[in-house]
């Protein structure tokens, strides 16, 4: 089959492989009919995330058909020809865990489960085309995967959606919504956003779900703030003002959010002195990520608020502003998104007209198309917010 | 065997009566390792192994003039303490999630005979009384004379707090090589326990799931050299041989 490989930092290649097989009796093999590049892809395509091998398939947000299942999978919840969107999470459905919905927490699914323990103690659930470190599955941006306790994750289908309508469920629509959950929204509250790609374009809705008043959204890309306007937010340019948190303060009469959500994660930009030393602490690998958003979410957030943590951060960070977050009495809340709890009450919402997902595509391309689109979307040329690849098409001539 | 014979009747159940136990960290699992000179009678006694240092094995006869080692670890499992003793006594399922041990059967009541393959070394093989076996509670073995390994071990079952499951405690005891470096039972110890709760772990995920989590045999592109060589001596590869798949297919899952 075809499979989107990681062979190196910024470096992807489309490499024939062979299908993948059934290897435990819980797996199922998915024939993948769409599948798409995320914010976290880019972070391993930049080498930004320790334990990836060369030769790694990439790829967690996919979704498909089930052409083979193993035989302990439960008959009753999945068989062949169902069609099914796969969570990026992998769990097992029944560890400590599991049973208390922290999905992406599974104790059980991350076979490498000693080198996730060595640098955080103890090791969160395999993820999809990830690193090593988390699992080193196989990822989706192939023709087929191997889906691990495939009675407990893919949510089925119905007949007549199109692939575009719900492939998001396989992460950035629970991710922004869990994203927006963990600012503990109350209705008539006040949402900064940080981060207006995919994962903050599903944070703005959902907040407004869960009964924002105001959402404002912090980026530099016109057309993704324009695409924040259009879901309702409010739009900082955080390169044509001269001050985020400033400008923040005064558009909330100096109280400051109720909730801030970091939706960019390890990999913010910014002008000025404090990135330029995380660039290079990250270049030297003294620091493993450059948390800019997340500080300014700290600094910006009303006493008392939340900080909610979608974006992604592998390591160890310099200068988070803990002086700030203690005394102005924070709670922070993070962690890989706990898709299985999400999935299905979204499929619902999308379901009953509420949300259309498909809103974040601008481009659909052939799979062989990859390695240059994941350039595209790192640089955000081409007015690029969200990539979908068909596993199947010709290459374009 | 040497003079370990008397080795676990002439002290107390605290662990001081390890005399002469040799290497046993091999033997507890985990590794598919490149041993370095290691040899079955090396008098030389500890290898340290491979792997960036993260796995040690010791030689196989040894001298009794070192300190024991001891390895110890526990998981938490998501079922009773009932359920856990249970499928522990069933011996005959340990080369499902322990690597590297072959075959486990009854030669007699509360005896059974353990063949393991280790790296370098080859076929090793102990015979294991069960000298304590408690219901939910626990179970003690030591290796009788005769083995190629002296050792002992027990793991106990005790319920959690706020019916979370039980906590499952394996401890094993275990002497390294003579006239090795000093501190090599600190350092042996930290790397058997290491291989311990690997193998704990697989247990746990057998006893909660069905399966034991791999990604052994599935697709990838091509690899670079050193990810070829970083794979080959990977201390932790699942071993799954012909144990594996059928078997995990006939297991049950105990939980639900
Ligand atoms: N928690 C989870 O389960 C989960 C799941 C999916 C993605 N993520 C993470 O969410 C993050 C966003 O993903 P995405 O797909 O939207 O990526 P993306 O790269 O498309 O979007 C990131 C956006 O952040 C903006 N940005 C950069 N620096 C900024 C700054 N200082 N202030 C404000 N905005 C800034 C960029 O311009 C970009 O538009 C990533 O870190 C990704 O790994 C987390
Ligand atoms: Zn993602
Ligand atoms: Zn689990």
């Amino acid at each position: 089959m075809k499979a989107v490989c990681w062979m190196g930092k910024e470096k992807v290649s489309v490499e024939d492989v062979p299908d993948p097989k059934i290897l435990n009796p819980r797996d199922a093999i998915v024939r993948i009919t769409s599948t798409a590049i995320c914010g976290s892809d880019l972070h391993l395509y930049g080498g930004f995330v320790p334990t990836m091998e060369q030769g790694d398939i990439v790829g967690h947000e996919f979704m498909g058909e089930v052409v083979e299942i193993g035989p302990g999978v439960d008959r009753n919840k999945l068989k062949v020809g169902d069609r099914v969107v796969v969570p990026f999470t992998i769990a097992c459905g029944n560890c400590f865990f599991c049973k208390r919905q922290l999905w992406s927490l599974c104790d059980n699914s991350n076979p490498n489960y000693w080198i996730a323990e060595q640098m955080m103690g103890y090791s969160p659930s395999g993820l999809f085309g990830y690193t090593h470190m988390m699992g080193g599955y196989a990822g989706g941006q192939a023709q087929y995967a191997r889906v691990p306790y495939a009675d407990v994750g893919p949510l089925k289908i119905p007949d007549g959606m199109p692939d575009d309508k719900v492939l998001f469920l396989s992460d950035i629509f629970p991710t922004g919504y869990f994203g927006a959950v963990n600012a503990d929204i109350q209705p008539g509250d006040t949402v900064a956003i940080w981060g207006c790609g995919p994962v903050g374009q599903f944070a703005i809705r959902s907040a407004f779900m869960l009964g924002a008043e105001r959402v404002i959204a912090i980026d530099r890309f016109d057309y993704r703030l324009q695409m924040a306007e259009q879901g309702g937010a409010e739009t900082i340019n955080y390169e044509e003002v001269d001050d985020v948190i400033q400008t923040i303060k005064e558009m909330t009469g100096n109280i400051g959010p109720d909730s801030c959500i970091d939706a960019v994660g390890m990999e913010a930009h910014d002008h000025g002195f404090m990135y330029m030393m995380d660039r290079t602490k990250q270049a030297i690998m003294a620091e493993s990520d450059r948390p800019i958003a997340l500080r300014q979410a700290i600094q910006a957030c009303r006493k008392g608020g939340t900080v909610s943590v979608p974006g992604v951060y592998a390591g160890f960070d310099d200068k988070i502003p803990m002086g700030a977050f203690m005394n102005k009495a924070l709670t922070m809340k993070t962690g890989q998104t706990h898709m299985m709890r999400f999935m299905q009450p979204l499929l619902e919402r999308i379901q009953g007209g509420e949300i259309d997902p498909s809103f974040v595509i601008s481009h659909r391309v052939p799979i062989a198309d990859a390695p240059e689109m994941y350039k595209i979307f790192r640089d955000k040329e081409d007015n690029c917010t969200k990539v979908v690849l068909d596993p199947w098409a010709a290459a374009a001539a | 065997m040497h003079e370990s014979e008397t080795l676990f009747s002439q002290h107390g159940p605290d662990g001081s009566r390890s005399k002469s136990i040799p290497k046993w960290g091999a033997l507890l699992g985990g590794g598919t390792l490149a041993v370095v000179g290691l040899t079955r009678r090396s008098k030389s006694g500890i290898a340290m192994a491979a792997a960036g240092g993260l796995l040690a094995y010791a030689g196989m006869k040894l001298n009794s003039n070192t300190e024991p080692g001891v390895a110890e670890t526990s998981l938490l499992l998501n079922t009773s303490p009932d359920e856990a003793y249970r499928f522990w006594r069933e011996f005959e399922t340990i080369p499902q999630y322990m690597s590297h041990i072959e075959s486990v059967n009854k030669i007699a009541d509360r005896t059974y005979r353990f063949i393991a393959r280790v790296p370098v070394i080859g076929q090793v093989r102990w015979d294991a009384e069960l000298y304590t076996d408690r219901q939910s509670e626990g179970i003690d073995w030591r290796s009788l004379p005769g083995s190629d390994v002296d050792a002992e071990g027990s793991v106990r079952f005790r319920k959690a707090a706020d019916d979370r499951g039980t906590i499952v405690t394996s401890t094993v005891r275990f002497r390294p090589a003579a006239g090795g470096l000093a501190g090599a039972a600190r350092y042996l110890s930290k790397s058997a326990s290491f291989l311990l709760r690997q193998n704990l772990r697989r247990a746990k995920a057998l006893v909660e799931t069905g399966e034991i989590p791999t990604t052994e045999g599935q697709s990838h592109g091509p690899r670079s050299v050193v990810t070829g060589v970083m794979r080959s001596i990977n201390p932790v590869k699942p071993a799954r041989g012909e144990h594996g798949f059928q078997e995990m297919v006939e297991a049950r899952r105990s939980v639900s």
